[in-house]
């Protein structure tokens, strides 16, 4: 069976459905010792397809409850998920954060739509940030919301923006006190009290080297080309 | 569990399954009465521990003391022995 990495660990996940091989196969690694092992169990899978909220394939459940179960994992060793569609420019990360249907798919989208090329989305909804010394870096994983938006890829975060509707385009950096509750939404609680420990360090740690923007904005390449100038140069 | 992040004491739970699911702050006397708490302390106690630590009288004290407890207790923070 193949392993997989993922924000540079090595997982034993043995897939049961054919779903989640062909999501996983991009992470495959042929070799090498894994750090953890994950296992969905059947009984799993069915009691996620129970809670879901719309219909979905088992296959699919079996891939939430396995990155649930990463995400548990990896949290007591500095890493955690951010809810943020993420792309790389130049070598760099930038998170752009917002409740469901605030329009992240629709930002970056209008990102590639005008810098082409020089953006690759990393994760369109679900990175995994991983802290090494000073330096948190994003992660392309194959949980990525609808669109399927990945790369097998990382780079050091550079920011994170959060974003809200308005009729003009605006962007200002946020506060530390502004910017905690945002960011501390947007983190995947740990299930377990290391995790949720190592959590609270973390975004400690993210405030401090990370800075954060508030975007308000409309569906436009006006307001691209504002958060692209703004966190970029 | 109470920790300090970005400078701000926050109290999150460690629990999946708490009814409390958010982020709370606390200011100063919050933070010292949640460590209070910490350490089994009933309203009395708190309201005794924040008198003799603030310099403040009791009727004060109390008043202070019941409206922290409210506030925990409205967002489902506090377990009832």
């Amino acid at each position: 069976m193949p392993l997989y990495r993922f924000a540079d660990f090595v997982f034993d996940i043995q897939p049961r459905y054919d779903y989640t091989l062909f999501l996983c196969k991009d992470y495959e690694v042929k070799d090498g010792v894994p750090d953890f092992v994950i296992k969905a169990t059947e009984e799993e899978c069915q009691a996620e397809k129970q809670r879901a909220l719309s219909a979905v394939s088992s296959g699919y459940c079996e891939g939430m409850v396995i990155y649930r179960k990463i995400c548990n994992a990896v949290a007591a060793f500095d890493t955690m998920l951010l809810h943020g569609a993420t792309v790389k420019v130049a070598g760099k990360a930038y998170a752009f954060c917002a409740p469901s249907g605030t329009g992240k798919t629709t930002h970056i989208h209008l990102w590639k739509l005008c810098y082409k090329d020089k953006v690759t989305v990393l994760n369109g909804d679900k990175p995994l940030l991983r802290k090494k010394g000073d330096t948190f870096f994003a992660y392309g994983t194959p949980w990525c919301g609808k669109e399927g938006w990945n790369t097998n890829d990382s780079a050091p975060l550079s920011a994170i923006c959060f974003l809200e509707r308005a009729k003009t385009n605006s962007i200002r950096r946020l506060s530390k006190e502004e910017a905690l509750m945002r960011i501390f939404e947007q983190l995947l609680k740990p299930s377990h009290i290391a995790g949720v420990e190592a959590l609270l360090s973390m975004t400690d740690a993210l405030l401090s080297y990370v800075p954060m923007y508030l975007l308000s904005c409309d569906i436009s390449e006006e307001a691209a080309a504002l958060s692209f100038e703004t966190m970029t140069k | 569990m109470l920790r300090d992040v970005a400078g701000f004491s926050l109290v999150v739970p460690i629990n999946a399954e708490a009814s409390f699911q958010g982020m709370m702050r606390l200011n100063g006397t919050g933070k010292f009465l949640w460590q209070q708490l910490e350490k089994e302390a009933d309203e009395v106690a708190l309201v005794s521990a924040l008198c003799e630590s603030y310099d403040i009288d009791e009727a004060a004290a109390k008043e202070d003391v019941a409206a922290f407890l409210l506030r925990l207790d409205s967002l489902g923070v506090l377990e009832k022995q």
